[in-house]
């Protein structure tokens, strides 16, 4: 098996940690691997999310996925919100944590959406930059998904794929490889999302994100709210030919089904790692 | 592009026309986004798909903004919400957002000025019965998210020296808010919690005591005498004046309250309102 740059482990196949299945998870028990928060859901709240959080981290892996770190606005790093953050990580044992390329809003305010940001040599220095911070004060390597993007800027003169795998070398970054949000900016960018997958490095990719989105017919957006269509197995197939596979994370945000229906969506990926362990992919 | 456009200048830009209220065409030629880029410059900056135009590849982002707070919020207000009816309540958040933009990375802070905003807002009807329930429903929301401390226990309580009642002072749980509404706000939540037909707004004293149990939510109405004696005791003074000041204020007699006194206390110390009693 092929290793990430920290050999991190391969946590296996993951759900994300909703309220909707908290009495589930508790009572039952059940047999996943591991669960991903979002961060910002347990910090700045001492009541009924962390009692919950606290009783799950002692039964399974947790992994931090945050929504507001804002890594690429031009604001300054919020440090209170980065020592809250490590004080959480720190008390649950995140197993790592990660956040967006993005920004989230500037002057203060935030928009609490994942904005795009202009893929050029000035985004790409500031982005490596603040990265390095960030990582220095938590502590750990900072891993950073690719989002689902809607609207794409003439400024921009590198391509996102370059632009993850130029930051990650750079800034000693991880990366959460989306590839559902690959193929929905794929879709909304009309680009070959084969082309992304093949130019993330995989030695840098510590994990994987799979989820359902709506198709518009003019666009698709990221909404969390169904099952993985077929062309997304596919990336996430072609990705783990190239890494030998790696931890594995379901994400489903709207319309939220049983546990079990969320927990055996994510599990289809098994079969596919399975597929790459018959004829040695990553051996 | 006429100009490079700096990352600084992008992002002020982005943001305002993303928070900017009215159409897309109206939010890229506001005077906060074109002092950034002009509108021209800023459909220059954005490249068209296939499919849609650069106005419409902007407005995705501007409806998810105001969709996913609408969305946040509700869950916060949403006996406010079912009041209002979806209409009034999304122009009344979407207006709320044009003051109140999150400036946090905590989406519980956001709902804070509800109440005092629905209190100032033009044309809204019953609104000092909405401001009402917005200051129940926002308190409710609150105490979901406070610490949680320890429960006086009956022992605890038998164990206090006959001599020290005089002066002790009752230390209140963290998450514990007293209320004392005009209006039938608390039979109004009831009904849109039990997803029951809502009762019409009517006048009506209403005290209430909202707190929270192994980490659930209660709501206990109280008598005007039982919410006097809890206000006296929550804001530190010691119990034997506190007593003293209900009966001063009751029109029962000394006897009568007395005997409620005793069964209130009861019943408060086993509903967990109290944490410690305090003997200085």
């Amino acid at each position: 098996m092929s290793q990430n740059r920290w050999n991190l482990p391969d946590l296996g196949f993951g759900v994300g940690l909703r309220t909707t299945h908290y009495s589930h998870i508790l009572s039952t028990n059940p047999a996943v691997d591991w669960f991903e928060i979002i961060s910002e859901n347990y910090m700045d709240t001492k009541g009924k999310p962390m009692y919950i959080l606290d009783q799950i981290a002692e039964r399974y892996p947790i992994v931090m996925h945050g929504v507001s770190m804002s890594i690429g606005s031009t604001d300054p790093l919020d440090i209170d919100y980065l020592k809250k953050l490590k004080e959480l990580a720190d008390r649950i044992k995140a197993v790592w944590l990660s956040d967006h390329l993005c920004w989230t809003g500037v002057l203060g305010t935030n928009t609490h959406d994942l904005l795009p940001m202009v893929y050029n040599q000035e985004s790409l220095k500031h982005i490596i930059s603040r990265a390095r911070q960030v990582s220095e004060i938590l502590e750990r390597p900072l891993m950073l998904e690719n989002p689902s993007a809607y609207i794409e800027f003439t400024t921009s003169d590198i391509t996102e794929w370059d632009f993850l795998a130029q930051l990650a070398k750079e800034a000693d970054c991880g990366i959460l490889l989306d590839v559902n949000n690959i193929y929905v900016s794929s879709f909304n960018h009309n680009f070959d999302p084969n082309i992304y997958v093949d130019a993330i490095p995989s030695d840098r990719v510590v994990q994987y994100h799979l989820a359902g989105h709506t198709n518009n017919g003019t666009h698709i957006i990221d909404t969390h709210s169904d099952h993985v269509i077929d062309p997304v197995w596919k990336l996430y197939e072609r990705s783990c030919e190239r890494t030998g596979g790696r931890a594995t994370l379901l994400e489903w945000d709207d319309d939220i089904p049983e546990f079990e229906v969320v927990h055996n969506e994510v599990l289809k990926a098994k079969a596919y790692r399975k597929q790459l362990e018959v004829i040695g992919v990553g051996a | 592009m006429d100009r490079q456009v700096d990352l600084g200048t992008f992002q002020r830009w982005m943001a305002a026309t993303i928070m900017q209220s009215g159409t897309d065409e109206e939010a890229i030629k506001s005077k906060i986004a074109q002092k950034e880029l002009s509108s021209e410059e800023a459909l220059n900056f954005i490249k068209p798909s296939k499919t849609l135009t650069q106005l419409e590849r902007l407005g995705i982002y501007r409806r998810m903004y105001l969709l996913r707070l609408i969305d946040v919020l509700r869950m916060d207000f949403t006996a406010v919400a079912e009041f209002l009816g979806e209409d009034v309540y999304e122009k009344l958040i979407e207006d709320y957002l044009q003051v109140h933009p999150s400036r946090s990375y905590n989406l519980n802070h956001l709902s804070y000025q509800v109440p005092d905003f629905i209190r100032t807002y033009p044309n809204l009807r019953r609104r000092e019965f909405v401001y009402q329930l917005a200051t129940l429903e926002l308190a409710l929301s609150d105490i979901f998210n406070v610490e949680e401390t320890p429960v006086l226990t009956k022992e605890a309580l038998a164990s206090v020296a006959p001599e020290v009642w005089d002066t002790a002072k009752i230390k209140t749980i963290t998450a514990f808010r007293l209320f004392a509404f005009n209006y039938n706000v608390n039979d109004y939540l009831e009904a849109v919690i039990k997803e029951k037909k809502t009762p019409k707004v009517v006048k009506k004293d209403t005290w209430l005591v909202i707190y929270r149990r192994n980490y659930k939510l209660w709501r206990l109405p109280l008598t005007k005498d039982a919410y006097n004696l809890l206000s006296d005791i929550a804001s530190g003074i010691p119990l034997s004046d506190a007593i003293a000041n209900a009966i001063e204020k009751s029109d029962a007699s000394p006897e009568v309250l007395q005997k409620k006194v005793f069964k209130w206390f009861q019943d408060w110390v086993t509903e967990g309102l109290f944490q410690a009693i305090v003997v200085e």
